[in-house]
């Protein structure tokens, strides 16, 4: 079972500490600061899961979400954002679940676990 | 010098049919016109009085201003001749003291020789006969018909009619400072930039800003009642006010409406504003007459109110990341082997101390939507018993205090937003804590009966005063801050606690004994749907 998780998330700190957390739990981890960087390595490394930030610069995590959607074979996202109504957002770019920030690192482990092992079972 | 008699004068007294004429026109005329009535006064004293010279003189403190001389034999009027006290006193003194100052020979007459050299001399004039013009119980000004010659014997014919065209002046320059004044306080009130309407006992306008009429008139309707009609007033409830309600309409009742906040919206353009409405009956002794009501534009206000209330949201939603990532290495380091006790502490006091902001920051976000109109529950079909335990386990008061939780016998199930109705019965809880001595029971009990379910929170603290009972939930106010178990805070937990079960439909009360402590029970709807 391939357990690559792709981190789009603009804010350096949180993206070392969800790299290092979902490294600790033995997935194999790789980082983009923005959502063309993330679409980049998306395609380049075609990751199981995408842990989306919503709010970045260059392109955010709606566009990112699009253009992820028109690749062959998309990979599930898992939205992380700040804003209220996660949910919401999570739905209109078809998501498969979301984190709301504040989280704390085990609820983080365990959704993206979960995530993670619904793709493989998919694919 | 030979005194001219009445016959042989050229300018002889007119005779009755012309006077009776003369003054007959000058009464029918319109004497607003100060002006025009000055005219036609000299115009008529030169022909009634028979005199060469006809003015009337504006009696001012310190010198006289000739406001019109009609010239007869030029038959042209002028104006701007001025006349000082200096130089003639006994003369100002005693026109200001007659009734009528006649003058047979001025030249000589102890009261106007004074003018003889600057006045008399220069144009020829013999004889006086001036009459004073009344004003609010002074003399405001004087008709002087002058006899250009020798002396002149005035009769007391000439006298009565120089009389009555004194008083046609006198009323005449009152009715014009009446419209005067009437015309600026008209102006006035046309030009205040609020919207000002003055209406009469029956509640019809008559009178109204510039800025009103033109915000009535924008409603097009044919009278001004159909223009009313397609207006609508709000309070900041949203509720609408019956036009009897409308702060003119009280104001006219007697009743004083102070600065309050109103939606004005007009059905016909759209428009929609914030108005702070300040409105007053108008009485003249103890009888109504209608009110005033001024309508002030706060959109400004309102903006800046927005702006704050935005910055505050955004700065609260910003808090989110900054305390995921202090939560989150404080959770890892505390996994590490090897740790101190007093590395330990400090891990364990730095995740509380996330934990705290993290309280805060949710519950400004809170805050600033529902003051923002933007709150949206995530409302599900649930069991309030689970939403009680899980703010049992969470709460920081079940290592401090007697935590007892009695759930129901009876299942109590809900429709609600599982996440903040937990935040609600955590601030409960923690309020309970807060207001009581480490150790001490806090007893939580949960009934689900007659279709309600009620959950309460019960402690044996410090109890609320009964000052503080009407303020408890008030937003920002803090009953007892630096209570015994005070861990701070800004004062908007019950505040909050109370808008989200009110948005539940249902209500957060509480009874309280000063120094037996508080019970604080929420009363939700039982969810119909079976699970």
């Amino acid at each position: 079972m391939t357990r690559l998780v792709l981190i789009a998330e603009d804010d350096p700190d949180l993206r070392e500490l969800v790299a290092l957390t979902l490294r600790d739990a033995g997935m194999d981890v790789v980082e983009a600061g923005d959502g063309r960087e993330a679409l980049a390595l998306v395609v380049e490394r075609k990751p199981s899961l995408v842990l989306l930030d919503m709010m970045m610069p260059v392109m955010d995590g709606v566009e990112f979400a699009r253009a992820v959607q028109k690749l062959d074979q998309p990979p599930p996202i898992l939205v992380m954002t700040a804003a209220d109504r996660a949910a919401q957002s999570a739905q209109m770019i078809g998501a498969v679940g979301w984190l709301s920030k504040p989280f704390d690192i085990d609820a983080l482990v365990k959704t993206v676990s979960r995530c993670l092992e619904r793709a493989n079972q998919r694919a | 010098m030979r005194t001219i008699g009445e016959h042989e004068h050229p300018h002889n007294h007119a005779n009755s049919e012309l006077r009776e004429q003369t003054l007959l026109e000058l009464a029918m005329r319109d004497t607003t016109d100060i002006q025009e009535t000055r005219r036609a006064t000299t115009e008529a004293a030169a022909v009634l009085v028979g005199v060469q010279r006809a003015s009337v003189w504006r009696v001012e403190d310190d010198q006289l201003v000739c406001e019109d001389l009609f010239l007869r034999d030029e038959a042209r009027h002028t104006s701007g001749q001025l006349i000082t006290r200096a130089s003639c006193p006994t003369y100002f003194t005693s026109i200001r003291q007659s009734l009528a100052l006649r003058a047979r020979d001025a030249r000589t007459d102890s009261r106007t020789r004074e003018l003889l050299d600057t006045y008399l001399a220069p144009l020829g004039i013999g004889a006086m006969l001036d009459t004073p013009i009344w004003q609010g119980g002074t003399v405001s000004a004087i008709l002087c018909c002058e006899h250009v010659g020798g002396p002149r014997r005035w009769t007391d014919a000439e006298e009565r009619d120089s009389g009555r065209l004194a008083d046609l002046v006198a009323r005449s320059m009152e009715a014009s400072t009446r419209r005067a004044a009437e015309e600026r306080w008209r102006i006035i009130v046309e030009s205040i930039p609020q919207y000002v309407l003055v209406v009469d006992e029956e509640g019809n306008v008559i009178q109204a800003s510039a800025t009103a009429k033109h915000a009535i008139e924008q409603e097009g309707g044919a009278t001004l009642a159909d223009r009313f009609d397609t207006l609508e007033l709000r309070d900041l409830a949203g509720e609408l006010l019956e036009r009897e309600n409308w702060p003119a309409e009280r104001a006219r009742r007697g009743e004083t409406v102070r600065a309050e906040i109103l939606e004005f919206r007009s059905r016909v353009t759209g428009d929609a504003r914030w108005l702070r409405a300040t409105s007053a009956p108008v009485r003249v002794g103890q009888v109504l007459h209608g009110a005033v009501a001024i309508y002030e534009d706060i959109a400004e206000e309102i903006r800046i109110e927005r702006v704050k209330r935005e910055f505050l949201s955004a700065l609260a939603h910003e808090l989110r990341t900054p305390t995921t990532i202090i939560k989150g290495y404080a959770q890892r380091l505390m996994k590490t082997r090897d740790l101190n006790a007093e590395e330990k502490r400090a891990l364990a006091a730095m995740a509380r101390a996330s934990g705290r902001i993290e309280h805060l920051g949710e519950a400004l976000i809170d805050l600033t939507a529902i003051t923002l109109g933007r709150i949206i529950l995530a409302m599900e079909h649930v069991d309030l018993a689970d939403i009680v335990l899980r703010a049992v386990e969470a709460a920081p008061a079940s290592r401090t205090h007697a935590v007892h939780f009695q759930p129901s016998r009876e299942p109590a199930r809900v429709f609600a937003d599982p996440l903040r109705m937990q935040r609600v019965i955590g601030e409960l809880i923690s309020n309970a804590a807060r207001y009581s001595n480490a150790g001490s029971p806090i007893d939580i009990t949960l009934d689900a009966d007659g279709g309600y379910v009620k959950v309460s929170v019960r402690d044996r603290g410090i109890g609320i005063g009964a000052i503080d009972r009407p303020h408890v939930f008030e937003a920002f106010f803090r009953g007892n801050a630096g209570a015994p178990n005070d861990s701070g805070g800004i004062g908007i937990g019950l505040f909050l606690a109370r808008e989200i079960v009110e948005r539940h439909g249902g209500t957060l009360s509480f009874v309280s004994e000063q120094g037996s402590g508080s019970t604080f029970t929420v009363t939700l709807p039982l969810d119909e749907q079976k699970p």
